[in-house]
């Protein structure tokens, strides 16, 4: 699980996890380009595979065990989370909407180096409520990226997005963190969206983070549902999550799943 | 894909109810003045935010009554600083409602949230 110390990377080691990031990207932007009324996840997930494989990497969440030993290991190569699901959403024979949101979460191992990456994006016309959400969401993210600089710490970043998005009016998720990443999926430290600037770990070049705002209209408050990893906003309201994973250098923040 | 937060200080579920023990009630409420010898008075509030009326059996039933409530050995032995405006949980004797014993201080993002 996340335990130990930060393990900060060579120079070569993120460039390695910038291939990695690399070919989320493209996975990412592949079933962006297929997410429409009528589809499935569980299409959207087969895209996302089949484009993983297809450049050499692994999808990383397939397999992945839940903290509760009685749940089955996660099946899918991305999360796909509609609506009021938070995270971990489980693709399948979900059909998108018009009008839905969907929370899209992808994780690639290229030469055994992670990646992690999700967006949140919009079925059709979505109403203004909606729209606010994934834009509020997404500048969260940007914020948090700036935060991250050598020197600074990790409650640099969770003040940021805390700061933005309560300014905003939304509610942040606290029941679940961003997270070191490497050669496992989740390392330490935890990334709170939430916290007092100067708290934390300090920063330190070569530190690669999951940086990952998960915000919702209503409550905050999780529920899951009875397959033990889809997480719903306790009250209905819907929710957004927007992820990059991003290494910390001299030279400031790198994201390091973006397609060049 | 973010893990669940790790919390040290996650709250115990509320104990099962043990037949051999003297059953306990478990509320919830926000510490309205600090007395000498960790003792402290709490206004009981339910689980909706809604402040709670306690027939303590003291006459004065229009004054919004507070709980004598003392601190759980248990927390003084770890020093756990309470102060007016923390939001407490706390146990009280079925048999005489207006005195009880604070057995936890909620931090900041465990209040009830409204």
């Amino acid at each position: 699980m996340m335990s130990g110390s930060i393990k900060p990377k060579t120079p070569e080691q993120v460039e390695a996890m910038a291939a990695s990031g690399r070919v989320l990207a493209g996975a990412l932007d592949k079933i962006e380009v297929a997410v429409s009324p009528g589809v499935t996840t569980g299409e959207l997930d087969a895209i996302a595979e089949s484009f993983i494989r297809d450049h050499g990497g692994i999808p990383s969440f397939q397999g992945v065990r839940a903290a509760d030993p009685g749940v089955k290991p996660f099946p899918g190569a991305i999360c796909a989370s509609i609506n009021d699901a938070i995270v971990h959403g489980i693709p399948g024979s979900a059909v998108l909407r018009e009008g839905d949101i969907i929370s899209l979460d992808c994780g690639v191992i290229l030469d055994g180096w992670h990646s992690d990456s999700a967006r949140t994006l919009a079925v059709g016309e979505i109403d203004p409520d909606a729209s606010r959400l994934l834009d509020v969401t997404r500048a969260a993210l940007a914020e948090a990226i700036r935060a991250s600089v050598a020197g600074g710490h990790i409650g640099d970043i969770g003040a940021a997005v805390q700061k933005l998005v309560e300014e905003a009016g939304l509610t942040i998720v606290r029941r679940f963190v961003g997270h070191g990443i490497g050669r496992t999926m989740h390392e330490s430290p935890q990334v709170p969206n939430f916290g007092r600037p100067g708290g934390g770990p300090e920063l330190i070049p070569g530190t690669t983070l999951a940086i990952e705002p998960m915000v919702n209209i209503g409550s905050a408050g999780v529920v899951f549902d009875t397959d033990g990893w889809t997480a719903r906003t306790d009250d209905g309201s819907l929710s957004a999550h927007f992820e990059h994973t991003v290494a910390i250098t001299h030279a400031g923040p790198r994201v390091l799943t973006e397609a060049v | 894909m973010p893990p669940p937060r790790n919390q040290k200080n996650e709250a115990p579920a509320p104990p099962e109810e043990s037949s051999s023990k003297t059953p306990v009630i478990e509320i919830e409420g926000e510490v309205v003045d600090s007395l000498p010898n960790t003792m402290f008075l709490v206004k009981p509030i339910g689980p909706n935010g809604q402040p709670l009326r306690i027939q303590t059996g003291d006459g004065d039933d229009d004054e919004p009554q507070a709980i004598l409530a003392h601190l759980a050995g248990k927390m003084r032995l770890r020093f756990i600083r309470v102060g007016v405006g923390d939001r407490v949980r706390m146990q009280l004797s079925p048999y005489d409602l207006s005195r009880g014993r604070i057995t936890w201080r909620l931090r900041a993002d465990q209040r009830v949230e409204r």
